[in-house]
């Protein structure tokens, strides 16, 4: 464990070097980072312009779910999404990847961490900058217990996210893709940031039991608000932690079926 | 003009080589656009307004899948990695000494991804509409159709020319990706695509309508929807079209300027 957390250490070290070696680089994707938080906010703004609220969500409430939802997108974003949407198929067609077999770690874990993302380190200060915002602004009651569950239920989002991530990304080991794996997760996961009460019949059902994206961010901001559904946490909770498990397994018996391209 | 057909050509296999790649781009962006309708339809349902800034339900559902297909076969995420690392490489040399425009090269490279990825989505977006069809009334006004058509055609060109000119710079910067990237993520916003400009607050509305931005999205759905007049029509493509000289000219005399200090060491 503690090996594994000193490889973290020196990837993100040797991560942060890299990326901040060409500065205005790093500036601008910072700037543009923080540019689609504002302009998230912006967009909702648009919309209880018009309205005053949606299903009983009004524009606090939706603040409190785009805050939850880009904390676990920013998370996302710095550990393994880029490892697994795009760094792991590229290493794989072009046939690098025999090095990281060779290696004496774990792959998994080396395909899902190898790259720190730091762009997104910064950027995150935004994102605590609207948690500074949303503390102070709007006054609402939270108790300890719902605190706790909050986290709780973040980790959970967190574990769902890496699940589907893994799942997508072994499919890289047969079908060599380059990018449409990542952007197409991308797009999927994006739908997190809108209240899933807008959905009706089929749709509802699966976005709740099927595919619950309403775990990453929908389900916590409803926490953080003293609306705790013990039921729906508990599905969820359950729902991830077998998942994970599938995740993994499935992974590594479709690493048997990699094969290199002659490196 | 064989030369030219045959970068064409050159062109499609590349983008035809990861195919699975270009149906899951497409797939997510279609994704995401029916969850963007199932939010209007939402606000619809509950709100007892039966329009929203003139925009009735019907409306909005066709402004939002007709602005999420503009994005999807227009907005190609990657636009200007090759030019970037083709004059950061050194490779811009080996096109300079072969007897083609460069810069005209760079267009149809460009234009002949685009043509093929809207070809192959096509199929995609004929199933859309014929389901669509079921529930919406889908007839539009002919000269609307035509005025729609010119304005996706600007489009094409001025989002090609915008980052055409984040892209040329990089004869002085060594990475251009940052630009490009922030001028995307605002781009989500400021064409429409997600919610119709005129739904903005004045101050955001009155500064969105005076980018360029809005000939990506909002203003080829406010043809389509016969939202405009024909004079209002007139003057919006007119003012595509000035967009589109400015860009133009501005990256014209970029790479003017930049191809005469460029230089590649080690080619």
């Amino acid at each position: 464990m503690l090996r594994y957390l000193k490889l973290l250490y020196y990837f993100g070290r040797i991560n942060l070097q890299q990326q901040i070696a060409y500065r205005p680089s790093f500036i601008t994707a910072i700037i543009g980072k923080v540019l689609r938080m504002f302009l998230v906010i912006i967009f909702w703004q648009a919309i209880f312009y018009n309205i005053p609220n949606i299903k009983g969500w009004n524009f606090n409430a939706i603040l409190i779910l785009i805050a939850s939802y880009l904390l676990v997108e920013n998370i996302m974003v710095i550990s393994f999404h880029r490892n697994l949407a795009y760094y792991l198929p590229n290493l794989i067609r072009k046939g690098e990847y025999d090095f990281i077999l060779i290696k004496p770690i774990n792959p998994l874990f080396y395909s899902s961490f190898r790259i720190i993302d730091f762009f997104d380190v910064f950027s995150g200060l935004a994102v605590v900058g609207l948690w500074i915002y949303i503390i102070f602004q709007v006054s609402l009651p939270l108790s300890w217990l719902a605190f706790l569950l909050y986290l709780l239920a973040l980790v959970l989002a967190l574990g769902f996210i890496y699940s589907l991530m893994v799942l997508l990304s072994s499919s890289t080991f047969w079908t060599i893709t380059s990018q449409g794996i990542g952007r197409f997760f991308e797009e999927v996961i994006r739908t997190a940031q809108f209240p899933t009460d807008i959905f009706k019949g089929t749709l509802r059902t699966i976005f709740l039991f099927v595919f619950p994206i309403i775990g990453i961010a929908t389900l916590p901001a409803k926490i953080f608000q003293g609306q705790i559904n013990w039921h729906l946490l508990a599905y969820f909770a359950i729902f991830v932690i077998i998942l994970v498990f599938i995740s993994i397994k499935f992974w590594f018996w479709a690493l048997k079926h990699y094969s290199s391209a002659s490196s | 003009m064989k030369k030219y057909w045959y970068l064409v050509k050159l062109s499609w296999q590349s983008v035809l080589t990861y195919r699975l790649d270009f149906l899951l781009r497409i797939l997510g962006g279609f994704f995401m656009m029916a969850v963007t309708i199932a939010l209007w339809v939402a606000i619809y349902d509950q709100s007892s307004l039966t329009e929203i800034k003139g925009y009735t339900l019907t409306q909005m559902v066709i402004y939002l899948l007709g602005a999420g297909l503009i994005n999807s076969f227009i907005m190609i995420t990657h636009q200007g990695d090759e030019v970037n690392d083709e004059i950061n490489y050194g490779i811009l040399s080996t096109y300079l000494i072969k007897p083609f425009n460069v810069q005209l090269f760079w267009f149809i490279r460009d234009l002949a991804s685009r043509v093929l990825l809207f070809i192959q989505g096509g199929i995609i977006i004929f199933f859309i509409i014929i389901i669509t069809s079921f529930f919406i009334d889908l007839s539009f006004l002919l000269v609307n159709i035509l005025f729609f058509l010119i304005s996706i055609i600007i489009a094409i060109i001025l989002h090609y020319f915008l980052f055409y000119i984040f892209t040329i710079i990089a004869f002085w910067l060594e990475q251009t990706w940052g630009p490009r990237f922030v001028i995307r993520v605002f781009m989500n916003i400021a064409t429409g695509r997600l919610i119709p400009l005129s739904l903005f607050p004045i101050f955001w509305y009155q500064l969105l309508n005076v980018l360029p931005f809005k000939f990506m999205g909002f203003i080829p759905m406010e043809i389509l929807l016969n939202r405009l007049t024909i004079s209002q029509t007139f003057i919006q493509l007119g003012i595509g079209l000035i967009w589109i000289i400015i860009f133009a000219s501005m990256g014209f005399l970029l790479y003017k300027i930049g191809v005469k200090k460029y230089a590649a060491e080690g080619i």
